[in-house]
Order: structure tokens, then C-alpha cells, then sequence
């Protein structure tokens, strides 16, 4: 063969997000838990900084309380109940249920829905009770 | 590695513009893409203005418009024009569909129309199905039994056993699925059958008069052929004839696990 035959255009053309709540949660799925593994690293470093002693707490509590460290635990807020709560989700798929159109889209629906009331009920709980305060 | 960009040489460009006759009232947009493997350039897309007042009401009218009229050169699959053939599979606007039963007015706006993704192109909307074909050759889609039959008799089958099939016979081939699987376009050819592949392997693991369930299962026990599947769902969300996939796949995985 003279060329090397192209790739037709995949993810460049494909309606990845669509209302339908399949591929779109998928995406999102993996990107969430890359997310949280970013954040396992925050926390690792955490228990690090305390077993160092006090200085180094200290840095610790300086970075986590700057603006961007707070951005970051509300994003891995999030990130960890979308994977937790789209995990289940998907657990239930793999025992064969709800994977009709309909379902697929409420459950989809749903599942953004207790994302949002988990993650924000979260910040509002810690904004209350320590920061606020 | 998982590649999410295009290699250099698949890369779209933009193509030529054919503006419709003038006087038309009724203009519609398609940017359909072209590749013409004798030119060695790029992949385009080119943009044709469509009268709609002077053309039939689906998207494969509009094909077969612009081959009769405006570009000869166009090249796409069809036959049968009435969603039973499985040939004019394309990506319209972002979905994997048949372009014989989608009518122009489903879709708003500018309408594009790319071959089904992720597979290698053979010209303009035509492409390499040889993967997805040797795929379903490879679940042995026909009756495999051993048990003798008087001769001039049938393998019965009750109402009920029949009934188990519907929803799985039906499919006629099109590929929307498998090409409409993320997880096929980066496991396609490292081992994974792909939704249309799985769901007639369903359909023989459920037929009562075949014997070979259990074989047919031990095939599809591995980590790449079955379980690449990730429950994505878009197989079902496209299938043009509302088969699903998904949920056989999902069947196919608890019969294997519990084979065991």
C-alpha cells in the first residue's frame, strides 16, 4: 500500500458529553480518580509533616490554608464523592441492572445531584463548625 | 499508551466550499468528510451548501445528492435505504447512526457527517471494517451442536426459548456500536470483540438448541476480549435498531464469572 491509510477522527468529533449520561460520566469517572490519587498525595504528605514534628506541620498548615490549598481539597472534595457515588453506580451496572436509556440518564442525573449536595454539604459542615466560627 | 490526539497524517483539514445554485430558498449546511488515498494530502472536510427544497427529506439523500450532482468524486457505503442493510453507518453530528432512517430535520444547524471513528480510512466515508469482521467470525456465530436429529426434522425450540432471542438477532451489522465505544477505539485491536461482537455472542450463549455454551464462554473468559468493557454504555445510546449491547455484555461477564 502507496499511504498509510489515516485514523478516522474519534474522540476530535465524537458527542462525548451528551445528555444521554453514557460516555460523559465514564470521562469523568477516570478524570475523578486521577484527581483523588493527586489528593492521596496531600494527604500522604500530611501524616509526613506530622511525624517531622512542629516546623514542618507548620509549613504544612501554611500551604493548606493558603487559597490555593483550599481550592484543592474542595476539588478533591469533589472529585472523591463523584468517584465514590459514579463508582456505585457502576457497580450496579456490572450486576446487570439499570442499563437501559432511561435508567442510564436517571441515575446519571442523580448521581450529580449527591455529588453536589455530598460535596457542598461537606464545606458547609467545615465552614460552620471550624472556620466560621 | 492510550493515544487521544490524532497521528499526523489523520489530522482534518479544511476543504473545498461548493456553494449551492442561486435562487435556493432553503439552504442547508453538511461538512462531510474526504479522503482521496491517490492525492497523499491530509484528511479534509468539504462544505456543501444543500437545497433542501430540491432534495429527499433523509441525510442519505444528501449523499447520494451531492454524488449525482454536485461531487461525483464522494465515496460512502449504502444499499438498501431503509436501515436493514447496515451499510451507510457514519458519525452525524458527533453519534454514530444510519444516515438512510435520520432525517434532515432531526438535527439543527450545520450537519456534519465522518466515517465511523477510530477505524482506518479507505477513502472519503469508507472505512476498514476487517477488525470487527474477523471479531464476530471469531464468537462462531452459528448453531454448534452435537446431539443427532432425525432427518427432515428441526432442533425445536419453545415460544419462550425463542423469546430469549429477540433483542439479540436483530442486529444487522452496522458496527455504530463498536465504533461508538471508547474503550473498543483503544482495545479494539489489542483484543477486545467490541459490543456488536459480544452481543451475538450472547445471542448463541442463549439459544437453547446450542450446545457449546460452555466453550463459547471459556472464549470469552479474558481480561481483553469480555472485560474491556467498561459499561460506557454508548453502544446502546447509538444502536440504530435500539438493541443493547451493553446489557448482554453485562450478562456475558456475570455467566463467565459464575461458571467458575
Amino acid at each position: 500500500m502507496e499511504n498509510k491509510r489515516p485514523i478516522s477522527p474519534h474522540l476530535q468529533i465524537y458527542n462525548i458529553f451528551s445528555k444521554d449520561m453514557t460516555s460523559g460520566p465514564s470521562f469523568l469517572n477516570r478524570f475523578t480518580g486521577i484527581i483523588s490519587t493527586v489528593g492521596l498525595i496531600y494527604l500522604a504528605a500530611w501524616l509526613v509533616c506530622l511525624a517531622m514534628g512542629e516546623v514542618y506541620y507548620d509549613y504544612y498548615l501554611w500551604f493548606i490554608t493558603s487559597w490555593f490549598g483550599y481550592l484543592s481539597l474542595v476539588g478533591f472534595t469533589f472529585a472523591f464523592y463523584y468517584h465514590l457515588i459514579n463508582g456505585l453506580r457502576f457497580l450496579i451496572f456490572d450486576l446487570g441492572y439499570w442499563l437501559t436509556r432511561k435508567s442510564m440518564f436517571i441515575s446519571g442525573v442523580w448521581m450529580i445531584i449527591l455529588t453536589l449536595i455530598t460535596s457542598v454539604g461537606t464545606w458547609a459542615f467545615i465552614l460552620c463548625r471550624y472556620i466560621l466560627v | 499508551m492510550v493515544e487521544f490526539a490524532l497521528p499526523k497524517n489523520s489530522v482534518v483539514v479544511k476543504g473545498k466550499y461548493f456553494k449551492a445554485k442561486e435562487g435556493a430558498k432553503n439552504i442547508r449546511i453538511f461538512e462531510i468528510y474526504r479522503w482521496d488515498p491517490e492525492s497523499g494530502e491530509n484528511p479534509r472536510y468539504d462544505t456543501f451548501e444543500i437545497d433542501l427544497d430540491d432534495c429527499g427529506p433523509m441525510i442519505l439523500d444528501v449523499l447520494m445528492k451531492i454524488k449525482d450532482e454536485i461531487d461525483t468524486s464522494l465515496v460512502f457505503r449504502r444499499s438498501c435505504r431503509e436501515g436493514i442493510c447496515g451499510s451507510c453507518s457514519f458519525n452525524i453530528n458527533g453519534k454514530n447512526t444510519l444516515a438512510c432512517i435520520r432525517k434532515i430535520n432531526e438535527y439543527k444547524g450545520k450537519i456534519r457527517i465522518y466515517p465511523l471513528p477510530h477505524r482506518p480510512v479507505i477513502k472519503d466515508l469508507v472505512v476498514d471494517l476487517s477488525t470487527p469482521y474477523a471479531q464476530y467470525e471469531a464468537i462462531q456465530p452459528w448453531l454448534k451442536a452435537d446431539t443427532p436429529i432425525e432427518q427432515d426434522k428441526e432442533r425445536l425450540q419453545s415460544p419462550q426459548e425463542r423469546a430469549k432471542l429477540d433483542g439479540l438477532w436483530e442486529c444487522i451489522l452496522c458496527f455504530c456500536c463498536s465504533t461508538s465505544c471508547p474503550s473498543y477505539w483503544w482495545n479494539g485491536e489489542r483484543g477486545y470483540f467490541g459490543p456488536s461482537a459480544l452481543l451475538q455472542a450472547y445471542r448463541w450463549v442463549e439459544d437453547s438448541r446450542d450446545e457449546y455454551m460452555g466453550e463459547r464462554l471459556a472464549e470469552l473468559d479474558d481480561h481483553s476480549r469480555l472485560f474491556s468493557c467498561h459499561t460506557i454504555m454508548n453502544c446502546m445510546d447509538v444502536c440504530p435498531k435500539n438493541l443493547n449491547p451493553g446489557k448482554a455484555i453485562a450478562e456475558l461477564k456475570k455467566l463467565v464469572v459464575s461458571r467458575n
